[in-house]
């Protein structure tokens, strides 16, 4: 078992010597999970991942390198190669590593989360269970696949600047996508759940809700193309409020999406729209009482009434811009091929402001509210690759995948076929209309916590052209 | 490094099947903005998978911790996670056979990156991101680089042993133009396996400048107008997400299957195999075993020796990609198509290098032969539906094409189309083949691989939403 603390404050010392400044980022990532096809566990696998990343800052260079091998000699050439690295990348203007300040613990770490990473039968009967009850809620379930993922992490951050953050953390995260079969025809239910606490997790409230969608989405017809009033429900919701509020990122803004470039203060939603960050209550992957960086964590109103209020920042990006950083700095995961991706804690990326624990405000209006206040329009339950096409104009499209059901003169009138949305998502937010409550919901790839069922008033919707 | 896998192989004497990575990665990345060093790291790290297979179920436990006692407990978990699936079992994991072999695979390298100084990498980074503003026009250059150097071992119960060095450079060069009414950007990406000599024959410069110009004159091209069924023009650039998108992810076995339903999804094909589906321009292949491009590799991950895949063959299809798990419930030979990310991950099944065939004719007269359309170049992002049934992929740029002639630039261009009409559709094929560069997301916990998908210049019929 390897000391944590006592290998970051090795590193910590060794680092002294050849460095102004320097920083430690140690993390132990263990994770389990249990995947689900054709109505069976295909899959049980665990990864248990131990390293450190090492910041210096010399001469006015800052340099990172990092490392699995924690042995003395594996921490040296670390440093060293760090060191390396800060003799050629120079600032360019004052940087300090963030000073300690105090925070209110925030609740991270469950036990019983954490047992069952070594509790297989217990983890393998509620993976049973959840697709049990999908196949006992119709008849019409033909096939059942999923995920059930537990994951612990522990961080230690030190710092010369006498930072000195010790954080564990937990969470679940599960899904399970339904498909009901009548005839040829074959229509897909999903639903997906995560948090910290696995008190939280209901294998068979989820399996029930799945195999619901999957069969009330048989008998769909076909939309026309045309300007639909849509009804998203939080799980389809989310994937315009992340997308936009992906945009809000500083290194986002920079160098691919300029989107909400010199918008600061603008109106680019509607007056429905407020998204903040609260990463010391929702979400699960980055949800902490300290970011990467040891800053307490704090809540950052993004968009408030459709006004895009602040970005995000980490110490780098916050100090170079000249601006108060929010401590919002995140050792990202790498997108990269060679990197690292699951939720884990990344101790190979050096921290990078990042838009997560999305939550939106509560509204006024139910779905139900919703449904009998549209004319001509579609729910939608999920939402696929739902992407900004063009990164400067905003040109958005999704698959609306599942759930999808049409409207008319305030009735819900059966089911439609899985369609595109193809709009401008700066339009998709000024459209939005009415906003219900929110609910807890996040997922593994995605930075949301609590998320509403929208309504947005015009958006373009292409069905598939045969 | 062997020694680590006979250890592990010999400690689960008990379990049906066992095999074993070990993997060490040097990394090394920058990125340079603006003629300023943004980003300059670098990480090492080494470690070990087992995968295990006892009474017909799987366990997998990959480690940082190498030691006797971290391997020992890490094969104790795998074979924990084995016992409590088999009770329940509904099949046993049966693997199809594959030749065992034992073989070291070291690609070639002219230019190498591991023999180099950082200053000197900086360096040339410097100089790459310099010349994409030789034109005045551009506002912002972004030099993207990234050297991947792992080395990993592979051995089985089964008696295989494999090592493969793996040198990976990857460059990415964005630049920034800002005409009348918007930003534009315009990237270049270059992978593969070998050295700075996949970056344009080690010099980039001259692709560097000549991006600089091209996103000027998009910047203040008209944004493409809508085309309903309209005759497009893929280039090959186009081409290298295309084939990734609608050919090699339908033809995945495990989606076949319905394995990846849950997440990443389907395939509209499945259960078609030996039917025609496009016209005979359509030829997709999946080859990892050409040499210095960025899918590469001589063994997959659970050691079966590579060869070349005919994915779809004249519009027919032919083969899928597949595990040695899936080849056996396919009843045919595993062909090689196992890859993980690194040591941490259970392999799955990924593209290599999935790519078009090519054709007779010379780039310029597909466009000769066109009276009215649009020529997509470079690709920008997908969504794609989850069966690659319904596809939009956006380019970088396009040129209005009338009477055989490229009349007008344009930007903001997104094209959509359904598969098998698209298919049918097409008409032209050039023989201007190139491999691209790319990195494939899949599997939970995600994986992130590199593959070098590509194509020649292309015509069919699709839909461009403009607007």
């Amino acid at each position: 078992m390897i000391d944590i603390h006592e290998r970051s404050e090795k590193a910590l010392s060794l680092s002294k010597s050849y460095s102004d400044k320097a920083e430690i980022f140690t993390a132990i990532n263990d994770l389990l999970n249990i995947r689900i096809a054709n109505n069976r566990i295909i899959e049980s696998k665990a990864i248990a991942d131990t390293g450190i990343g090492i910041r210096l800052i010399k001469n006015e260079g800052l340099g990172f390198s990092s490392t699995t091998d924690l042995t003395d000699r594996g921490l040296r050439k670390a440093i060293n190669d760090a060191a390396t690295m800060a003799k050629y990348r120079k600032i360019g203007f004052k940087y300090d590593f963030p000073y300690p300040k105090k925070a209110k613990p925030a609740n991270t770490y469950d036990k019983k989360t954490a047992d069952l990473l070594t509790d297989l039968d217990t983890l393998t009967e509620q993976a049973h269970t959840m697709m049990n009850t999908s196949m006992e809620t119709s008849t019409k379930i033909a096939e059942n696949s999923g995920i059930i993922n537990i994951l612990k992490t522990e961080k230690q951050i030190l710092s010369t600047n006498e930072i000195d953050v010790f954080e564990k953390t937990t969470g679940w995260s599960a899904f399970l996508t339904s498909t009901a079969q009548e005839g040829q025809e074959q229509r897909e239910g999903m639903v997906t759940g995560s948090t910290i606490k696995i008190k939280d997790f209901d294998p068979e409230k989820i399996g029930r809700e799945s195999a619901d969608m999957a069969v009330k989405s048989l008998g769909g017809k076909k939309i026309e193309e045309k300007d639909y009033e849509l009804i998203l429900l939080p799980s389809a919701a989310q994937c315009i409020v992340t997308e936009l509020s992906g945009c809000t990122n500083p290194p986002t803004m920079e160098n691919s999406t300029p989107l909400l470039q010199d918008r600061l203060g603008e109106q680019v939603g509607s007056e429905k729209l407020t998204v903040r960050m609260n990463p010391r209550r929702s979400g699960f992957a980055l949800t902490g009482t300290y970011d990467d960086e040891g800053v307490p964590a704090q809540e950052l109103t993004l968009f408030k009434r459709g006004v895009f209020m602040a970005s995000p920042y980490d110490s780098w990006f916050a100090q170079r811009n000249e601006v108060e950083g929010t401590g919002h700095g995140y050792r990202a995961m790498s997108m990269f091929a060679g990197g690292t991706v699951y939720h884990g804690k990344m101790y190979h990326s050096e921290p990078t402001p990042r838009a997560a624990c999305l939550e939106m405000d509560e509204g006024n209006e139910s779905v139900e509210e919703m449904i009998s206040s549209t004319k001509n329009g579609i729910i939608v339950g999920v939402v696929w690759y739902s992407r900004i096409m063009l990164p400067t104009r905003g040109d958005y499209m999704a698959i609306m995948r599942m759930g999808t059901m049409k409207v008319e003169n305030g009735e819900i009138t059966g089911a439609v076929q899985k369609f595109r949305l193809v709009d401008n998502i700066l339009d998709l937010a000024r459209n939005i209309e009415m906003v219900g409550t929110p609910e807890a919901l996040s997922h593994w790839h995605m930075p949301y916590g609590r998320m509403a069922p929208i309504k947005i008033s015009k958006a373009r919707c292409m069905p598939y052209h045969e | 490094m062997f020694d680590y896998c006979e250890k592990v192989i010999d400690y689960l004497k008990g379990a049906d099947y066992v095999d074993v990575r070990v993997e060490s990665y040097d990394n090394t990345s920058i990125t340079v903005i603006d003629e300023n060093i943004q980003r300059c790291i670098t990480y090492h790290k080494k470690g070990a998978s087992i995968r295990l297979i006892k009474d017909g179920a799987w366990g997998f436990q990959s480690v940082t911790d190498l030691t006797q006692k971290g391997l020992e407990k890490a094969a104790d978990i795998a074979l924990s996670m084995a016992k409590a699936e088999s009770t329940r079992l509904k099949e046993p994991v049966k693997l199809a056979p594959s030749k065992v072999c034992e073989d070291t695979v070291i690609p070639e390298v002219k230019i190498d990156f591991r023999d180099m100084a950082l200053e000197d990498k900086i360096k040339l980074n410097l100089d790459w991101n310099r010349a994409m503003k030789s034109d005045p026009r551009v506002k912002r250059a972004i030099t993207q680089y990234t050297t991947i150097d792992a080395d990993k071992y592979f051995a089985s119960s089964e008696g295989a042993k494999i090592r493969y060095k793996r040198p990976t450079p990857y460059l990415r060069l964005t630049a920034f133009a800002r005409g009348k009414t918007t930003i534009q950007s315009y990237s270049e990406n270059f992978g593969g396996t070998g050295g700075h000599e996949i970056f344009a024959g080690g010099n980039p410069i001259p692709v560097a400048e000549n991006l600089g110009q091209t996103v000027a004159e998009v910047a203040d091209a008209r944004p493409a107008p809508p085309m309903r069924d309209t005759h497009v023009i893929f280039d090959p650039n186009f081409m290298s997400l295309l084939s990734h998108e609608i050919v090699g992810h339908p033809s995945e076995g495990d989606r076949i299957l319905g394995r990846e339903a849950a997440w990443a999804g389907t395939a509209w094909w499945k259960g078609m195999e030996g039917q025609k589906v496009g016209s005979d321009y359509l030829t997709v292949y999946d080859d990892p075993t050409v040499p210095g491009t960025y899918g590469y590799y001589l063994y997959d991950d659970e050691g079966v020796p590579a060869r070349r895949k005919v994915l779809v063959e004249k519009g027919v299809i032919k083969e899928r990609m597949h595990s040695r798990e899936t080849a056996a419930m396919f009843n045919v030979e595993p062909n090689s198509g196992m890859r993980a990310n690194t040591y941490e991950y259970f392999p799955i099944i990924r593209m290599s290098n999935s790519f078009w065939g090519t054709g007779d004719w010379k780039s310029e007269e597909v466009i000769e032969d066109t009276k009215e359309g649009v020529l997509l170049t470079g690709s920008r992002s997908p969504s794609i539906d989850d069966a690659r049934y319904q596809w939009a992929i956006s380019a970088q740029a396009g040129w209005l094409i009338k009477n055989g002639e490229r009349v007008e630039r344009l930007k903001n261009c997104v094209v959509t189309a359904t598969s098998p009409v698209f298919f049918n559709s097409l008409d032209a094929l050039a023989k201007d083949m190139k491999f691209g560069t790319s990195s494939c997301g899949k599997g939970d916990p995600m994986q992130i691989a590199a593959v070098g998908n590509g194509g020649p210049t292309m015509r069919g019929v699709a839909t461009i939403v403009g607007g």
